[in-house]
């Protein structure tokens, strides 16, 4: 029997000791601190990183934004406007006038439900399919192992945008056509990942120690390994999500997306390419607002990484 | 190792066979009929048997599929609907176009990438950390696509320093050529180079709490010697699988950027094709793309082995 935090089998034995004992720390740093509530633990986090704290502040306000649009918009996203026409930002309308005269301010802050709406359901369904599959590919090897390896492959060669056309040409461009394609694009990616992830930990000795142990496989891919492959797991989602906001908007730039007259960013700049001589500033907005919120995203994997490797908690 | 490179080919080649299948049955099910939009609306129902046969349409589905793969293993990939060019010669004339973007994009990429994502994960937390990571955020950040618009306003429209669309072979002339590869290499390789900066530092940042760096520090290695021959070279394990995926995602880039900017390239050939239910060449762009990724992941796959020891021994004692 081991005291908790006394570490007599060097580093890698950490987590084994952790499966049978529970956790070895109740806190950042040591045991003997005690115990705080789960809030005041969040508000320590967020205040210690706060490009973490920042990203994750801007992925909810574009949420509010979002959910919030018909009460905080100036104007109706869809009525169009002839008198004022490629308009630059004024006080009247501060994002400017798209090539029917709508408001760009109201479009872009739109544009954000399609963004987060079909982004996050791609996202959902990769989660749900890419990471279990890769990981139980990954433990068990083998047949199944080769064959999702093989599918996976087979998914993967394809180039995500020209997958993309494919099935937008095969369910007819749309939302939905864009949600299948952008899950379908991510969930390699997300196997592969997870099945990487998984090649490098079972090898620990935890593994080891769990199996002689006589665990169950599925105790120890998702209670011994799934909490030491978090950490590339999720910084892959949060990553997967910047990335997959910014696929969507490529696919509806290029016309397989969500249609007009639906203000989605990537539709809008596509028209706005069309008047990139004579009215940049209706390319700039929308442009800006998928910046924006990929940036958040990034900061939020970047930050879920840092916040989920212990050597690194422990050291700042 | 022979035995890991034969089957790890094996498995390509059965890759490549699915992904034939794929392309078919995806072709297959796309609605619409190609003869009704070759014949547009005076096209007689004779007229359509007659190209039904001709380009075998009226044959049941496996047989359809059976010729198609007999014939595309012989690199005749049938004859584009849209153009009536084989489809083998417009993959090869599109295919130059994409590869020399594809070319500088991962230059610019790699130029940016390496120095600037060792450096900012040894100085985590310095000035040249946060320098990077801001570029790499940004660069992450922004879609190619609007960054090429943006490109094409200031440096085209703006100040015209560089050509905005079209495309000039280098056989024509040299210079126009590299001139009109400036703003969409940029764009692409901007694009690349973000996600590599921010795999390497996260990679290098993990190899260095690894107890064998511990190790080799306190056996008394100089700090250079430890980042060059055991940093370095560990990060890089990961990092070379990343390049791998990313160079799917960098075609993917290449068929929107090469829409910004009209060059003739895969994607726009792919995009056309798409548009007009050009089967023949939709079929041959995507199953001989998608070849080539699969050599490329083999390829990345065995680099893995060579990279990794724990990886090669494990390879060589499975069965």
């Amino acid at each position: 029997m081991t005291l908790r935090g006394e570490d007599t089998n060097g580093p890698e034995a950490a987590p084994a000791m952790a499966l049978a004992e529970g956790p070895l720390f109740t806190d950042d740093s040591l045991p003997i601190r005690p115990t705080r509530s789960g809030l005041a633990r969040a508000l320590t986090t967020l205040r210690r990183w706060p490009s973490f704290t920042m990203g994750l502040a801007v992925v909810v306000l574009i949420v509010l934004a979002a959910a919030g649009a018909p009460l905080i918009s100036p104007y109706d996203p869809n009525v169009p406007n002839f008198a004022q026409v490629l308009q630059g930002p004024s006080w009247q309308h501060l994002f400017g006038t798209d090539d029917l005269g709508r408001d760009m301010l109201t479009r872009v802050i739109y544009g954000a439900r399609y963004s987060l709406g079909i982004s996050g359901t791609a996202v959902g369904l990769a989660t749900l399919i890419g990471i279990p599959l890769g990981l139980f590919a990954g433990y068990v090897g083998g047949v199944f192992d080769a064959v999702v390896g093989r599918v996976s492959d087979a998914l993967f060669a394809f180039p995500a945008v020209l997958m993309a056309i494919a099935i937008a040409a095969m369910l007819g461009p749309s939302a939905r056509s864009a949600v299948i394609a952008l899950a379908l694009i991510a969930i390699p990616e997300f196997s592969r990942v997870a099945r990487g992830a998984m090649l490098v930990e079972r090898e620990g000795t935890y593994v080891e120690v769990s199996r002689t142990l006589g665990s169950s496989w599925a105790f120890i891919i998702f209670r011994a390994i799934l909490p030491n492959a978090l950490g590339p797991l999720l910084v892959l989602i949060s990553l997967g999500f910047a990335n997959i906001v910014l696929n969507e908007a490529a696919l509806t730039f290029l016309g397989l997306g969500a249609q007009p007259p639906v203000p989605e960013w990537g539709a809008m700049l596509s028209v706005a390419r069309r008047y990139i001589v004579s009215a940049p500033y209706f390319a700039l907005f929308p442009g800006l607002a998928i910046c924006l919120l990929v940036f958040a995203f990034n900061l939020v994997g970047d930050g879920v990484r840092d916040l989920m490797d212990p050597r690194q908690r422990r050291r700042s | 190792m022979a035995r890991f490179l034969l089957r790890r080919c094996g498995q390509g080649i059965a890759t490549i066979f699915l992904i034939s299948l794929i392309v078919f049955l995806v072709v297959y099910f796309i609605p619409g009929d190609p003869v009704t939009v070759m014949l547009g609306a005076q096209g007689t129902p004779a007229e359509a048997a007659t190209l039904r046969h001709e380009f075998g349409l009226d044959q049941p589905l496996f047989v359809r599929y059976g010729l198609w793969l007999w014939h595309a293993l012989h690199l005749d990939l049938g004859t584009s609907v849209l153009l009536g060019k084989s489809v083998v010669g417009e993959v090869l004339d599109a295919l130059p176009v994409t590869l020399e973007l594809a070319f500088f994009a991962i230059l610019i990429a790699l130029l940016i990438a390496l120095p600037a994502g060792v450096a900012a994960g040894v100085r985590q937390n310095s000035w040249v950390d946060f320098l990077a990571r801001g570029v790499a955020f940004g660069g992450q950040s922004i879609p190619g696509f609007w960054l090429g618009l943006m490109l094409i306003w200031i440096f085209g429209v703006r100040w015209p320093i560089f050509p905005t669309y079209g495309f000039t072979p280098p056989s024509e002339d040299i210079g126009q050529n590299l001139r009109c590869m400036v703003l969409p290499a940029f764009t692409l390789g901007v694009y690349l180079a973000a996600p590599l900066t921010r795999y390497l530092r996260a990679s290098v940042i993990r190899t260095l709490s690894e107890d064998y760096i511990l190790m080799a520090r306190s056996k008394g290695i100089t700090a250079r010697q430890v980042i060059l021959r055991h940093v370095v070279r560990n990060s890089l394990i990961p990092f070379v699988t990343q390049l791998g995926l990313q160079l799917a995602y960098l075609i993917g880039g290449a068929v929107v950027i090469e829409q910004v900017f009209s060059l003739p390239g895969i994607g726009q050939l792919a995009l056309i094709a798409f548009q007009n239910r050009d089967y023949p060449v939709i079929q041959g762009v995507i199953l001989l793309v998608a070849t080539g990724f699969v050599a490329i992941n083999v390829a990345i796959d065995v680099l893995y082995m060579a990279l990794d020891p724990r990886i090669r021994l494990q390879g060589s004692a499975q069965p």
